[in-house]
């Protein structure tokens, strides 16, 4: 049995490597070794622009979201102890997705481009803080997943009618993006206006590992090992919030990620909800950069949209985990 | 049975008669005069016919007319009522004549020729002598043969200009659209770039039916003149490829033209427009070259 | 560490769950909180666990405010084995004993390792589940998970454990098993507050019994003194055989007094 910083370094390792298969993939043949070295002695060479400006920032993009999804699922699964939620299912992607469309079509984004994710943020925030009003202080997967529903219906008929109601033609078009997410042509000022607030998630995400921990033998048992519940669940909401808030604002919902990754690792760490935060982060990383290295090798013009893969291999992950639930519920 | 059947021959021998003397239900001929309420359904069709007919022919133009971002037309749509393209609207004016486009308003059309109202489609012209034959066939329509001579002429003058070009000194163009598309070859964009003594980069390239072109494709293509072509009016994803930073870095260090599409979209006087734009930055580009 | 409430008074609503109780509990003793369903016993301990604050009345530990302790410092001195006792996640036995460490864990890992071992060791070892030490709890009987827990909450080596219910849902052998581990504690020098139903185990192995009717205290004393026929009868609405053996009694009801509740 792999010890669990074994199991860490494996991860880092597959993480890495996807990394670099992001970066040798592409629409034109690109030498990656040429183009690094080109890079790095400031010649601006087609070979060592395409490399910096277009491969670097869109596979960093991927690491970056990809880790949010892996770390954002685990740590809700870990906090409402079911197996079913990751921001996706609950509605939280859909919501920033919202947020980050509102700002975006009304001309706000255009004043600074530190708006975009903001709006995300403080969409995502709000949904946070609705799930917890509306589904109470015991919250069963029916209701979970119905909040869920509930708000992912009415995020998606909010995004549609802002985009009908644009001023612009090719907004109602648009759609596609928000809802199933790309990392295509992406630059550098993306990467570092959803940098700063997906750190902060992150590290209010993983200040929550000891506390997922205590509450397997939940609340009452965790608030007896001296957590304050309260504060957890905000570190919860805002890391959440902040972390997906930004990623949805500038590469769109990329679903399913946060809920296939916890469930492959969770094993791997022994069923910790503390272990699983990274390892999970990781996991993500590397879906999500082995779904945009497919998205680029499959020949559709223009590029599938990320969420489209995600999706193909989520939704019947989902549906097996709902067919053994239901032999459990029995 | 037989008392009814005379009687029922009876009521169907009238209807026909009296739809015989109505002329309901068969299509208007046109007539010797020249067309008094003219509706359009279609941009292309507004600028020719905002610039051809006499302001009392036009019963009503599109809505689009009336943005000057999307049309060249703007201040003469404003005298006219507008319609969005839907059979009531069409109906409304009682048109003598109504001009579509091919491709748009597919329903409408199909009801009004169901209707039995004069339809005149125009498609979208990929040459010259097409645009010429284009505008000329609308004057016709309308009774102002003069005057859309008058116009193919001014056009085809534009084009004439200028020395011919060989192919081996033109320098290369890519045109970049809004969502990353560019322009084919056999299309008017396409024969406005050529006449221009420009080579249409994207007419030789194999990217799909849809013309797509990534970001990577277009810096290996390393094009003399990129041609932008987007009007932005409110914000849109659609633009932001366009505003990539890498297209301020290209390594070829291009001629950068920016395009109003609506320059080039329909066969009308601003197509010249856009060709003079285009020469100048094929001149430049040769010069750069030098 | 003293647990001490005076008149504490819990209210949902209209309903009054507790009124003006008295009760306190330290180390050396094995306190049994017993009454009918509904009494407010589950409700008291949450209280006396500083869970659940009380309309009225004041909780002191060791004479001070009860509110003024910081959470992580009472996490180290008061454990609880709650009612529902169910792990979400199939983690190994010694996992989740692990757990009972966490109050003394320093900030960004364990302050002390080796004595987080040997506490989860003794522990372990103390509730009898050091062969289950590799299983995970999915797997285990009902007997053994309680014990797991109870392993848990000794892990924290805390100077009171609160226990709700814990032989609820036992049989006989593991009942008096749990019982016998709590008793232990208390000998090593713990003090326990254990919600009972079951009067004869309440009898046996608790120093003091505090009996609790329609949220309020209705004695408060050793079990030979509480647990009287006349008294049973009136809280309970059962009568009773009463005997005794080794020393200690034993209850048996035997028939219903009343029709239904809330006659008689």
């Amino acid at each position: 049995m792999v010890s669990h910083g074994g199991l860490l370094m494996l991860l880092a390792t597959l993480t890495a490597a996807l990394f670099a298969a992001s970066l040798a993939v592409g629409y034109a043949p690109l030498d990656l070794g040429a183009a690094t070295g080109d890079a790095f002695r400031g010649e601006e060479t087609v070979q060592a622009l395409v490399f910096v400006e277009l491969r670097l920032p869109r596979a960093i993009l991927g690491l970056l979201v990809g880790f949010t999804l892996g770390l954002a699922g685990a740590v809700m699964q870990g906090f409402l102890r079911n197996p079913l939620a990751e921001p996706g299912v609950v509605g939280v992607s859909g919501g920033a997705a919202f947020g980050a469309v509102l700002v975006f079509y009304s001309g706000l984004a255009a004043l600074s481009p530190l708006i975009l994710p903001a709006g995300g943020i403080l969409a995502a925030l709000l949904v946070g803080a609705l799930l917890f009003a509306v589904a109470g202080r015991g919250m069963s997967t029916t209701t979970l997943i119905l909040a869920g529903v509930a708000i992912n219906s009415l995020a998606g008929a909010l995004i549609s009618l802002t985009l009908n109601l644009a001023p612009n033609p090719y907004a109602a078009m648009e759609i596609m993006f928000w809802l199933m997410g790309s990392l295509a042509d992406r630059s550098f000022s993306h990467v570092w206006v959803a940098l700063g607030p997906m750190v902060v998630g992150w590290v209010m995400l993983l200040s929550t590992a000891r506390a997922l921990d205590a509450l397997s033998l939940g609340e009452a048992t965790a608030r007896t090992l001296g957590f304050d519940l309260r504060r957890v669940r905000a570190m919860v909401v805002g890391g959440v919030a902040l972390s997906v808030g930004a990623a949805t604002a500038v590469a769109g919902v990329i679903g399913f990620v946060g809920l296939i990754v916890p469930h492959l690792v969770r094993p791997l760490v022994g069923h910790r909800p503390g272990r699983l935060l990274i390892a999970s982060g990781l996991s993500g990383a590397s879906l999500t950069l082995a779904a945009d290295v497919a998205v680029r090798l499959i020949p559709t013009r223009p590029e599938l949209q990320l969420g489209v893969v995600t999706a193909i291999i989520g939704a019947p992950f989902l549906f097996s985990l709902v067919w053994r639930y239901r032999r459990v519920e029995r | 049975m037989t008392r009814r059947a005379p009687t029922r021959a009876a009521i169907y021998g009238v209807t026909v008669l009296a739809a015989l003397a109505t002329g309901a239900g068969a299509p208007r001929t046109a007539s010797a005069e020249p067309p008094s309420r003219v509706v359009s359904l279609n941009l292309c069709a507004d600028e020719l016919l905002l610039r051809l007919a006499r302001p009392e022919q036009i019963a009503s133009v599109t809505f689009l007319s009336r943005d000057p971002k999307q049309s060249t037309v703007a201040d003469l749509a404003r005298d006219h009522p507008v319609n969005y393209g839907r059979a009531e609207d069409v109906l409304r004016f009682d048109p003598d004549l109504v001009v579509a486009g091919r491709y748009t308003t597919r329903t409408t059309v199909d009801f009004l020729r169901r209707n039995g109202e004069t339809l005149l489609e125009l498609d979208a012209p990929a040459t010259l002598p097409q645009v010429e034959e284009q505008i000329r066939r609308l004057g016709e329509a309308l009774g102002e043969p003069d005057r859309a001579q008058a116009l193919a002429d001014e056009i085809a003058a534009a084009f004439a200009e200028g020395d011919p070009i060989d192919d081996v000194a033109r320098p290369t163009a890519v045109v970049f659209a809004p969502n990353g598309f560019t322009v084919g070859a056999g299309s008017l964009v396409d024969t406005i770039i050529n006449a221009a003594g420009l080579r249409n980069l994207g007419a030789e390239q194999d990217l799909g039916s849809y013309r797509h072109l990534p970001l990577e494709r277009l810096l290996a293509l390393a094009p003399d003149v990129l041609i932008l072509a987007a009007t932005e009016s409110a914000p849109a994803r659609a633009y932001e490829v366009l505003h990539h930073p890498i297209l301020s870095r290209l390594p070829s260090q291009p001629v950068i033209v920016r395009l109003s599409p609506r320059l080039w979209t329909c066969a009308g006087p601003e197509i010249a427009r856009a060709l003079s734009i285009l020469r100048g930055a094929a001149a430049e580009a040769r010069e750069r070259e030098t | 560490m003293r647990i001490e409430g005076t008149g504490l008074t819990v209210r949902i609503g209209a309903t009054s769950i507790l009124s003006g109780v008295d009760v306190a509990a330290e180390p050396g003793e094995l306190v049994g909180l017993i009454g009918p369903n509904g009494a407010g016993k589950s409700t008291l301990l949450s209280v006396l666990a500083r869970l659940r604050t009380p309309q009225a009345g004041t909780l002191a530990y060791d004479g001070a405010p009860a509110a003024r302790m910081d959470g992580r410092a009472l996490a180290r001195r008061l454990a609880m084995l709650a009612q529902s006792g169910g792990v979400e996640w199939p983690l190994t036995v010694d996992r989740v004993v692990a757990i009972g460490r966490l109050p003394h864990a320093g900030r960004f890992a364990a302050s002390d390792p080796e004595h987080d071992r040997e506490a989860i060791q003794r522990a372990m070892h103390a509730a009898n589940v050091e062969a289950l030490a590799g299983r995970t709890v999915d797997t285990l009987s009902g007997g053994e998970r309680t014990r797991v827990l109870l392993a848990r909450a000794l892990a924290v080596e805390a100077e009171m454990l609160l226990a709700d219910e814990p032989i609820a849902a036992l049989d006989p052998y593991h009942q008096i098993e749990v019982m016998e581990l709590l008793a232990a504690v208390v000998r090593r020098g713990g003090g326990v507050v254990v919600v009972l139903h079951d009067l004869s185990l309440a009898a046996r192995f608790c120093d003091r019994l505090v009996l609790l009717d329609r949220g309020r205290v209705v004695a408060d004393a050793t079990p030979e003194q509480v647990l009287t026929e006349d008294r049973i009868a009136a809280v309970y609405g059962v009568s009773v055989e009463l005997g005794s053996r080794d020393g200690a009694r034993f209850v048996v009801p035997w028939t219903r007094l009343r029709k239904a509740d809330g006659e008689g």
